[in-house]
């Protein structure tokens, strides 16, 4: 846990905007890069980064200690997300027919050129997976964190965590396994 | 297998994934929308807070209104004020 984090927590708790301006310019983009992973979308992205500082000055006062300031934001940007998704699905039409099989047009600027359509085609299977199932899939193989920091966000255990992540792994090997037959057939 | 090497190469596409960064600086818009809700809840209260005093003069003007023209009327017209006779209290012994 950082100290200094929590020390500017503290601060922040209290409405000190010096402190709250160090906080966004040493966490904006992890936020951002979280929610870009949820949303595929920059205007999206920004919103939830800032509905989740908004939130971070609001609910300073709660951080506790009791899990890392790191743990605590990644919560905050997981929900932020999700209740977004939420919004927006509601008030989206219904999906187009074989709309699974077209590949996403958002090109996630931190992924090698090599991997662009590739990646594409990942992060639009991604968004058939539940909620628990995406986010133990984005924390584990996008933001790259330890299993145990994954259990800790989603307040879940090790093993539940690993049960999500092999859940979230077999489901997109399948609907993979479709896309490919579907590209095959349609070359 | 060529479709299992596929997906593997699908689902290890993000491996590495490079931090972007935020196109503009949201920092202002933040604090811009801070300002805005602590003006928004305060304004929010204090209204409400009128709203609910006016409110409960009224009633209260109301009720003194309709309770003075009440008494009024009964001292004007003796025939509606009862005695405890006629609303049959005669024996006291009781109380």
């Amino acid at each position: 846990m950082s100290k200094q984090d929590v020390i500017l927590l503290g601060k922040i708790a209290k409405g000190d905007k010096v402190a709250f301006k160090a906080f966004y310019v040493t966490h904006s983009s992890m936020v951002y890069n979280l929610a870009i992973s949820y949303l595929k979308n920059d205007q999206d992205a920004e919103e939830v980064t800032q509905d989740v500082f908004v939130n971070v000055f609001k609910k300073a006062f709660t951080f506790k200690g009791a899990s890392a300031v790191n743990t605590w934001l990644y919560r905050i940007t997981v929900n932020a997300s999700l209740n977004f998704l939420k919004k927006k699905k509601r008030s989206r039409m219904s999906p187009l027919e074989n709309s699974q099989f077209q590949i996403s047009d958002f090109l996630n600027p931190g992924v090698t050129l090599e991997n662009k359509e590739k990646a594409s085609i990942l992060f639009k299977a991604i968004d058939s997976l539940g909620d628990n199932q995406k986010t133990a899939f984005i924390l584990s193989f996008i933001e790259e964190l330890p299993r145990q920091e994954v259990a800790d966000i989603m307040e879940i255990s090790l093993k539940a965590t690993e049960s999500l992540l092999q859940r979230a792994k077999t489901k997109l090997r399948v609907d993979l396994g479709k896309i490919y037959e579907y590209r095959r057939k349609n070359k | 297998m060529e479709k299992d090497r596929w997906i593997d190469e699908v689902l290890n596409s993000t491996q590495h994934i490079k931090r972007t960064k935020l196109k503009r600086d949201l920092f202002p818009i933040i604090e811009e929308r801070l300002v805005l809700r602590e003006t928004r809840v305060f304004g929010m209260s204090k209204s409400a807070m009128m709203a609910a005093a006016s409110v409960l003069l009224v009633i209260n003007a109301i009720s003194i209104y309709y309770f003075n023209a009440e008494n009024s009327n009964l001292r004007n017209d003796g025939s509606s004020v009862l005695s405890y006779q006629e609303i049959g209290i005669i024996d006291y012994s009781g109380y």
